[in-house]
């Protein structure tokens, strides 16, 4: 029997980037390498966005940054699907035992809660009306709403309007100005920004005593409890639908804390023999200064520390591996967790990248791809124009800046620096995907015709963390301008770009590169195969299905 | 012979659904073989009223329990979990301990009654649909992976459950080929028993078109878009009466004066065929038998039928008008006209109607398949 690789990847929901291109290009490497790969996607993923031939479940009801609660699944037709090598009564013995027939629904359907009202079968006529209430429950309905009621009038705000109403013709005018000044509401605060781990509430109540609950509720992330359950929920019935089970592969490419909390409940729950290789890449940086107080820290690196916490209270687990995709990254988090980290290699779809063929005289192509964000520095992007506009105007160099806003809640630079450049309306600047996520065409077009990569990126963000776009230059062979003291900068073979500190230091480099584009250009030629060697979908399927990563070296207690 | 014979829609008689004639069918059976039958009937609240005439119409059974079926969804784990419950009913409990040579039920979800049948016990399952295309048929459109996924799951369980079972009768033929195909040997197509007899057509009759069918969500969809799209464009204006008979008639409001909605009809549809010249099942969804066609069959009508509603039946024999009405309505419309118009067609199409239903729905071809079936069991 084939094996199966299960993608879990549940930020998929549209055409954005990272989440399609990884789900997409992993699942094809798998297939090339005679896996069976299943890309499992966030409910909300419409259906054909995924090409037919990748076998697609839209099944997540959590996405990574929990935008939007725990969405609504598709219906399973009362499915409750539990791993296939789980412990249940086969059929030919379900008639032997007492609580045969009761064990093998229960792997099969969940117990159900009674219905108001019958919904009418088909085939069968409607339902007939529920029976008329007694009086006991008449008065169970009525009483509470009747003395919430009551409570709510005998506030003190409410009883003191209601009393100054019936006075009101009684007093003077000077007199129920000051009352009504008394009474007025004040102004609401607005609300904060929104936080994109903890803020939204659970729809999964909280099971009373529940360990993980308990810690969660201790550290102030409560309302983590329903996404670590409903992801738990989700994981279960994705790998009993799918059969995948001992043998088989799950990948979850950008995971998350909560996300390894759930796993390890469900290889505690089956055991380790009836679990597929549990496989999770952790992706984002942990900021914050890890000496601080953990109240202190950012939600997302205090999240994780209680996750990474809850996880270590059982050993590490054979069928759960985790890595980074950076070798900083595989540093930060093993020193942060005390668990042992690997290094990924990043994957994309080289061969979608044309080879560029500049005619002589051309101007060059600067070029920033990705969302809108200002921590990938899009709001320095009008300075820069401005900075080369005589360049520009004279033709020697031009701007492809993909512009699609994703998120303008939480970037608000990005959207003014947005607006600038559309005031501006130069022939030179073209703004692309304005319209939203690019196809995945037209995002290998905007790659393939940059002479330049434009990364002006946030140096503290980026400190350790990957870059999609830088991987897709260095594998194209395009010169690039990278943050300094950054993962990036690190990647930055010799001699095929050059790199920045601040906004001035950016146009500088830029200039530079433009300057000695020749150069430049060679040099990134030049290294473009060894990189491809190195970061690409079939090396990762390698890493993922090959022998268990070794172990990086720890330290050794002396004897005693 | 002793029989524990279990019903899951409450009293079937008078009958106001094709699953109650089915199990009628069963009865008469029994009734002709003269064996003694205890009886288990699920609730059915809306036909409380019924249980004096269904009585009288058995007074032979041996025993009739009736018990309550804790509340449930439309879903087949909801419905197992029902009669999971359900068999532990103290009552019900007892008639199962006590199954003698033969227990048959109707509808695989009820197969958790089995836990308290005496292993000695022959057991066989009438299955009036692959269940897991019903539980497919009414779940949210899915993404199509997911549909996929979920309907193998069903089936996977059904096929489970059949297993449970040393027969099961189905009343498609190609739906018991199907499922012997996916592993369930003893699978066995049976044909109902439809006695009917043709009923010919009045001269000044009352309807051109009669529909008739019971209150379901499937029936409904298809009378209305048959409405639509092909009674208000293309039949309306040259004075097309449509009659409606059924309790699909609770679900539907036309005040259009071509159109009758008769509503239920106590005793028997004779008269009302006899009023009627041709008979449309625009059913365009369904698994099993769609009885309503093969009743207007064995009336003697003119049946136009969608291929939904004549599944399970031979589209060769001649004894009906299949037409893919969705594909063409201004099409089905017009051949409804012109069979309207034609009269000698349509008794050549009645006759062959008649014929057919006495061939495949008769008592000898009926009593023959349950004889098989049993004997195999």
């Amino acid at each position: 029997m084939e094996t199966k690789l299960l993608i879990v990847n549940n930020g998929l929901k549209d055409l954005r980037g990272h989440y399609f291109e990884t789900g997409i290009s992993t699942a094809a490497a798998a297939r090339a390498a005679g896996l069976r790969p299943i890309l499992a996607a966030h409910a909300t993923c419409p259906d054909g966005l995924v090409p037919p031939e990748i076998e697609c479940l839209p099944l997540c009801r959590t996405d990574h940054w929990v935008a939007g609660g725990v969405a609504t699944g598709p219906d399973l037709a009362g499915v409750r699907c539990r791993p296939a090598e789980m412990p249940r009564t086969s059929i030919d013995r379900v008639l032997d035992t007492p609580d045969g027939f009761a064990e093998y629904l229960a792997a099969r359907f969940p117990t159900p809660t009674p219905a108001p009202v019958a919904v009418p079968a088909p085939g069968r006529p409607a339902a007939a009306l529920p029976a008329k209430p007694g009086r006991a429950a008449r008065l169970k309905r009525f009483v509470p709403p009747l003395l919430w009621s009551l409570a709510r009038a005998c506030r003190p705000r409410v009883l003191a309007r209601t009393l100054f109403r019936t006075l009101k013709p009684l007093l003077p005018p000077v007199l129920t100005d000051l009352v009504k000044a008394k009474l007025r509401r004040p102004a609401p605060v607005p609300p904060p920004a929104p936080n994109p781990v903890a803020v939204v509430p659970s729809v999964v109540p909280p099971a009373a005593g529940d360990p993980l609950l308990t810690r969660l509720r201790a550290t102030g992330l409560e309302a983590e409890f329903g996404y670590v359950r409903a992801y738990e929920e989700d994981l279960e019935q994705l790998l009993g639908l799918t059969g995948v089970g001992p043998g088989d592969h799950v990948f979850i490419p950008t995971a998350h804390g909560r996300e390894l909390v759930a796993v390890r409940e469900i290889v505690e729950k089956y055991g380790a023999d009836r679990c597929p290789t549990f496989h999770l890449e952790f992706r984002h940086a942990l900021d914050g200064d890890p000496n601080g107080r953990l109240a202190d820290l950012p939600p997302y690196t205090r999240a994780h520390a209680v996750f990474f916490e809850l996880y270590r209270r059982a050993p590490e687990h054979p069928s759960v591996r985790l890595y980074t995709d950076t070798e900083e990254l595989t540093r930060v988090y093993g020193d942060f967790s005390g668990l042992s980290f690997a290094t990924l290699p990043i994957p994309f779809r080289a061969e979608l990248i044309a080879e560029r063929c500049r005619r002589p005289g051309d101007p060059l192509c600067l070029t920033f791809i990705g969302d809108v964000r200002d921590e990938k520095g899009y709001p320095w992007l009008p300075a820069l124009v401005d900075a080369l506009r005589p360049e520009a105007e004279a033709g020697r160099v031009r701007f492809a800046f993909q512009s699609t806003l994703v998120d303008q809640h939480n970037n608000p630079a990005s959207v003014a620096a947005l607006s600038r450049l559309r005031a501006a309306g130069d022939p030179f600047v073209d703004l692309v995907g304005l319209r939203g996520p690019l196809h995945p065409d037209e995002y290998y077009a905007l790659v393939s015709g940059a002479d330049v990569l434009l990364c002006p990126y946030d140096p503290v963000t980026y400190r350790c963390r990957s870059s999609g776009t830088m991987t897709e230059a260095a594998a194209a062979g395009i010169p690039t301008v990278v943050p300094a003291d950054t993962w990036l900068e690190r990647q930055q073979p010799a001699g095929t770009g050059t790199r920045f500190s601040d906004l001035s230091s950016f146009v500088a480099a830029v200039k530079d590169v433009a300057g000695r584009y020749g150069e430049y250009r060679a040099a990134a030629r030049a290294h473009r195969d060894a990189w491809r060697r190195v970061h690409n979908p079939a090396a990762l399927i390698r890493a993922l299905v090959g022998p268990a990563p070794v172990e990086p070296v720890t330290a050794v207690r002396p004897a005693a | 012979m002793r029989v524990t014979y279990v019903y899951t829609w409450g009293y079937f008689h008078p009958a106001t659904c094709g699953a109650d004639l089915v199990a009628a069918n069963h009865l008469a059976y029994f009734r002709d073989r003269g064996w003694a039958v205890d009886c288990v009937l699920a609730r059915d609240s809306r036909k409380d009223g019924a249980e004096q005439a269904f009585r009288a119409a058995y007074p032979w059974l041996r025993s009739l329990t009736v018990a309550d079926l804790p509340p449930h969804r439309w879903a087949f784990g909801d419905l197992l979990w029902a009669y999971h419950r359900f068999a532990d009913v103290p009552a019900v409990r007892a008639v199962l301990e006590q199954t003698g040579d033969l227990f048959v039920t109707n509808y695989l979800f009820t197969a958790p009654l089995l836990r308290h049948v005496p292993k000695t016990a022959r057991r066989v399952v009438e299955t009036v649909d692959v269940l897991s295309d019903q539980f497919a048929l009414a779940a949210r459109p899915a993404p199509s992976a997911v549909a996929e996924l979920r309907a193998g799951f069903l089936l996977e369980t059904e096929l489970d459950l059949y297993r449970l079972f040393d027969a099961a009768i189905m009343i498609n033929a190609d739906e018991a080929a199907r499922v012997r195909g996916l592993g369930v040997g003893h699978a066995r197509y049976v044909p109902r028993w439809c006695p009917g007899r043709p009923t010919g057509t009045r001269d000044a009759a009352d309807f051109d078109l009669l529909f008739v069918a019971s209150n379901n969500e499937i029936n409904r969809d298809g009378i209305d878009w048959f409405y639509r799209r092909v009674y208000v464009p293309h039949l309306w204006r040259q004075g097309v009466r449509l009659g409606i008979a059924g309790g699909v008639c609770d679900g539907l409001h036309y005040t259009d004066h071509g159109v009758r909605l008769i509503g239920k009809v106590p005793g028997s549809l004779d008269p009302l065929y006899a009023r009627s010249k041709v008979v449309v099942a625009p059913i365009f969804a369904g698994t099993g038998l769609s009885i309503k066609t093969v009743e207007a069959l064995a009336a003697g009508k003119a049946l136009v039928a969608a291929p939904a509603a004549a599944r399970g039946l031979d589209p060769n024999a001649g004894a009906f008008l299949t037409l893919d009405m969705k594909a063409d309505p201004a099409g089905t419309a017009a051949a409804i006209r012109a069979l309207l118009a034609d009269p000698g067609r349509r008794a050549d199409l009645e006759a062959r109607a008649a014929a057919f239903a006495a061939r495949e729905f008769g008592w000898a071809a009926f009593t023959g398949g349950m004889d098989a079936a049993l004997r195999a069991a």
